[in-house]
């Protein structure tokens, strides 16, 4: 094992048949959890970045040997679009989507909200990834993460929620501040906005 | 600049409930006509006048254009701003909020018009715009503090603005009476194909 975390095996030796139709994924501390370091690799570089890898902050696009974790948004979308199977280890069954929906609307403040506008952003091609770094609730990459520069960052707004001065003058301030387009979105109507500081 | 401030001529106004009149043309010529202020309308007798909202009338006065008494009695006290703005402060309690808004637009040498609807406190002409041949560039949309706005609201505004074709610009106020503004845009986003973006609308 030692040895083979040297080689870099590229992914487009791995045969498809390798990776099963749903890859099995476990439930386990309230956390989503890819043990298989070949299906988590994957995912992630296959798949169009789903998941992180244990340990690593910045993987390269090739085979990591490291389980993946899985956030409960990702989980979910995968899980709706039969790519993965949960098991749930405490149960020791595998979750439905509806189990799991109602587990991850529990786990995850606002869980509803975050997955209408998560989808529908998945749905156009894009790559929403957790943004709790630049404080929001995704970075969007039209590529990927490491990738390119200009990702945008989305932050989502509960649906009976209300923007503030302060909400306004924080996006406008963060935006400038990581140098990135900074969009509200609404889950209610899958709006989206974007507040540019203006100079009359 | 349209504006002449520096002739400074004094205009007698009256005031009735939230507005304040102008029956002298010369005002409507000075006011209106040089700068866009106020609203021109014909009594019954079919004579012009101009109609002040709150707002204006604070910035003639702030500027010594306009002159105003108690009660529209020359006899009592001569209003100063502070007595107006105690007076207006009962129609709107987010005046002083408005006018620091129009205030600052105006200074800015902006074109500044008053009521649009749905909560659009201001419409804004570009700088040097000819207000009979252009159109307003700008719907202001002031966003108070402790006063957080729908996201319906939202929603409607940038509507509103869209089929205008005007930009939204939310104003909002710190605690230092700084204004400062936002623009608004929509984003419509698209299905990623070759090298589709977020589009603003």
């Amino acid at each position: 094992m030692e040895k083979k975390e040297n080689i870099q095996i590229s992914l487009d030796d791995i045969n498809e048949d390798d990776i099963p139709a749903k890859i099995p994924a476990k439930f386990i501390n309230s956390r989503i959890v890819i043990f298989n370091p070949l299906y988590a690799s994957y995912l992630y570089v296959k798949e169009k970045f789903f998941g992180s890898p244990l340990g690593i902050s910045k993987p390269r696009l090739e085979y990591f040997h490291k389980p993946s974790e899985l956030s409960v948004i990702e989980a979910y979308y995968l899980l709706e679009k039969g790519k993965i199977t949960i098991f749930d280890v405490k149960r020791e069954k595998d979750l439905n989507a509806k189990e799991f929906f109602e587990i991850a609307k529990q786990i995850h403040h606002k869980f509803e909200e975050k997955y209408v506008i998560y989808k529908d952003l998945r749905e156009k091609g894009y790559i929403p990834r957790p943004g709790l770094k630049f404080g929001a609730d995704f970075v969007v990459y039209k590529k990927g993460p490491g990738l390119e520069h200009s990702p945008f960052i989305v932050h989502v707004l509960p649906h009976d929620s209300k923007i503030s001065a302060i909400d306004m003058v924080r996006a406008g301030r963060l935006a400038t501040s990581v140098r990135k387009k900074f969009v509200i979105a609404n889950p209610q109507t899958i709006n989206y906005y974007f507040f540019t500081w203006f100079k009359p | 600049m349209t504006e002449k401030s520096d002739e400074k001529i004094q205009i007698e106004a009256a005031i009735e409930q939230d507005k304040v009149i102008i029956s002298d043309l010369e005002g409507i010529e000075e006011f209106y006509k040089n700068s866009y202020i106020g609203n021109v309308e014909k009594t019954k007798e079919e004579n012009e006048i101009l109609i002040l909202a709150p707002v204006e009338t604070l910035l003639l006065c702030e500027r010594n254009r306009i002159l105003l008494w108690k009660d529209n009695d020359k006899t009592k006290k001569q209003l100063d701003f502070e007595d107006l703005l105690t007076y207006f402060t009962q129609f709107d309690d987010r005046l002083w909020h408005k006018y620091i808004i129009y205030m600052d637009l105006r200074k800015r040498g902006y074109i500044v018009r008053t009521g649009y609807g749905n909560g659009i406190e201001f419409r804004v002409y570009n700088r040097g715009a000819d207000y009979e041949k252009d159109s307003a560039k700008y719907l202001i949309f002031p966003v108070f503090e402790g006063n957080p706005i729908e996201l319906r609201d939202l929603d409607k505004m940038s509507k509103v603005a869209l089929s205008s074709r005007k930009e939204l610009i939310v104003a909002t106020v710190d605690r230092l009476s700084k204004p400062i503004y936002y623009s608004v845009k929509k984003f419509q986003i698209m299905n990623k194909d070759v090298d589709s973006d977020f589009n603003a609308r």
